[in-house]
């Protein structure tokens, strides 16, 4: 549905000099899938994002939405998107501004009324309909930016940084909302610094670093194979821990670093420490897989 | 050629209905100062014209003030209307929206770039005739001149000879109005130094549109020789394809340049 093919970006520096933004990244993106993009600041996500809007030219290499240019899909289809820094014209009240929008959506006027308030109900933005865009926090704002791109059934989802400033009851409720949006024709594309929220919700993570695409992690269940490592945290067991893992390190209040190890091993080491009678809190990776390979690809 | 096995039902933006909201800020944005500019302006000539007249009566001069040097007076307002309400009224037209970042959520949107700003041009230049024909018809109703038609042609072609360029320079830069302002007093000091001076002198004034002379038009409008005398004067063709031709073809060269230069800032 959305796919990169060796496409590069480089823009002029304020001297002349070429500033490469993306280096030849090749990826798809299909339908029914939920793919995140990760990578520290100034990785080039933005640039991204950019080129598959159609706001600027790759300076190589191609972007094709359905097989068209992203210009001409949104031209003839559009998309839903939210963009890292909400632009709304500040005067405009907060109602107007999502009526305008589903006209320029292709809501039929009729059914403009509705749809607006179908997307305030979802996003609870109720309370602040009569009010200026300039008078919403950002939060709120945020919220606007999303009931925007939601106004419309899109088949495709765009979504840079979108809970950027949410409070955590909000960024659940996203996470919740981006579920919902799953369909088997819709391909959504998330770009997020928070790892945490892309290992909830993606199929599968980008991960960009200086221009390039590092790898791309699916995040589908780990194989029993697969070694990582695990944080342990018991009730004043700590000798049962030395015993059965002795690789084990303290980090103290009866919690335990396990050096990595696979799924198996460590359920057959579990069941041991429970048959040795240990109290056990929880046991759970010590990152998330994304996490660990972020840590991996990227170089601080 | 979409991708096998995919459908997309077409859909397009109500562009039609969002001129109703075009409109409503040309009315907030443009119009209400516009007026209240051009309010003032006029309102203080009428005064100046008012108090001339007493001042005559009592110094017992026979006749009133004649037409033409009331017209006179017009004309330099109606000038100045014809050249900087266009300014006023295009300024920031692609460059705000690029420069604020509002591009982003219109064009994600299914809608034509070249469409959305051509038709926030048209939604200006109707406001700002409507406008005009307002401002001329409350001038009127104290002072010559009486309303002609022949101002909606006028303001038409001012509109576009300017507006035009403005829009050309909205596209590549974000201090479009101040440009615009620089590029006609720029041209009007090139043709007023070397128009007739021949040479590469004269071949730079083929640069810049003949805005000075637009006055040409204005005076076709109200009937006025080039020495305030009242005539009926030729349609100055000209002048009109000069700077219209000018105005429509940095239009159109804008438009083109919207589907070249990036729709955000990076």
């Amino acid at each position: 549905m959305i796919r990169f093919d060796g496409v590069s970006k480089t823009y002029r520096g304020l001297l002349g000099s070429p500033v490469a933004a993306v280096t030849d990244v090749t990826l798809t993106l299909g339908q029914g899938e939920v793919l995140g993009l990760a990578g520290p600041n100034g990785a080039g996500k933005s640039t991204l994002i950019g080129l598959l809007l159609g706001f600027m030219p790759p300076t190589s290499g191609r972007v094709t939405i359905g097989g068209l240019s992203p210009r001409a899909f949104i031209e003839r289809h559009g998309v839903g998107y939210v963009s890292e820094l909400i632009a709304i014209p500040p005067t405009w009240l907060m109602e107007n501004a999502l009526k305008r929008y589903a006209l320029l959506a292709g809501i039929p006027p009729a059914d403009v009324p509705a749809r607006v308030d179908a997307v305030i109900g979802l996003l609870g933005l109720e309370p602040h309909r009569g009010k200026l865009i300039k008078q919403l926090s950002k939060g709120n704002l945020q919220r606007v930016g999303l009931a925007q791109a939601l106004l419309c059934d899109e088949n495709i989802l765009i979504l840079d940084e979108p809970t950027h400033g949410l409070d955590p009851m909000w960024t659940q409720r996203f996470r919740e909302l981006v579920e919902g949006l799953r369909r088997p024709d819709r391909a959504i594309l998330i770009a997020s610094h928070n790892l945490d929220e892309l290992q909830r919700i993606c199929d599968r993570v980008a991960i960009i670093d200086r221009g390039r695409l590092q790898r791309v992690v699916d995040l589908s269940a780990p194989s029993a194979d697969a070694m990582a490592p695990y944080r342990l945290v018991v009730r004043g067991s700590g000798d049962q821990v030395m015993a059965v893992f002795p690789d084990a390190q303290s980090v103290g209040n009866d919690e335990y670093d396990l050096p990595e190890r696979s799924l198996e091993q460590l359920n057959q080491q579990m069941a041991a420490l429970i048959a040795a009678g240990a109290m056990i809190v929880s046991v759970a990776p010590a990152h998330s897989a994304l996490e660990q390979q972020f840590r991996e690809v990227v170089v601080q | 050629m979409t991708m096998p096995g995919l459908t997309f039902p077409p859909r397009s933006a109500r562009l039609g209905r969002y001129s109703a909201w075009q409109s409503r800020d040309f009315v907030i944005n443009v119009a209400i100062l516009t007026v209240v500019l051009f309010a003032l302006i006029g309102g203080v000539e009428i005064m100046q014209l008012r108090f001339q007249e007493r001042v005559m009566a009592g110094r017992q001069f026979q006749r009133p003030m004649s037409i033409n040097v009331k017209l006179m007076q017009f004309l330099s307002i109606y000038g100045m209307f014809s050249i900087v309400a266009p300014i006023i009224a295009t300024s920031g037209i692609v460059s705000q929206d690029r420069t604020l970042g509002y591009t982003r959520f219109l064009f994600s949107k299914p809608l034509s770039v070249r469409s959305f700003y051509l038709q926030s041009f048209l939604v200006r230049l109707i406001g700002l005739l409507a406008l005009g024909q307002i401002l001329v018809l409350a001038y009127g109703h104290f002072e010559p001149p009486a309303y002609t038609p022949r101002f909606l042609a006028e303001m038409s072609i001012s509109f576009l000879s300017v507006a035009g360029v403005v829009f050309l320079l909205s596209t590549v830069t974000r201090y479009d109005g101040l440009l615009a302002i620089v590029f006609f007093l720029l041209g009007t000091l090139v043709r007023s130094r070397w128009e007739s001076a021949g040479g590469l002198g004269q071949a730079l004034t083929y640069l810049f549109p003949p805005i000075d002379q637009s006055e040409q038009l204005r005076r076709w409008v109200l009937g006025l020789g080039p020495m305030g005398e009242l005539i009926s004067p030729n349609f100055p063709w000209k002048v009109v394809l000069w700077n219209g031709g000018y105005g429509l073809a940095c239009l159109v060269l804008g438009l083109y340049l919207l589907r070249r230069i990036p729709l955000t800032k990076a």
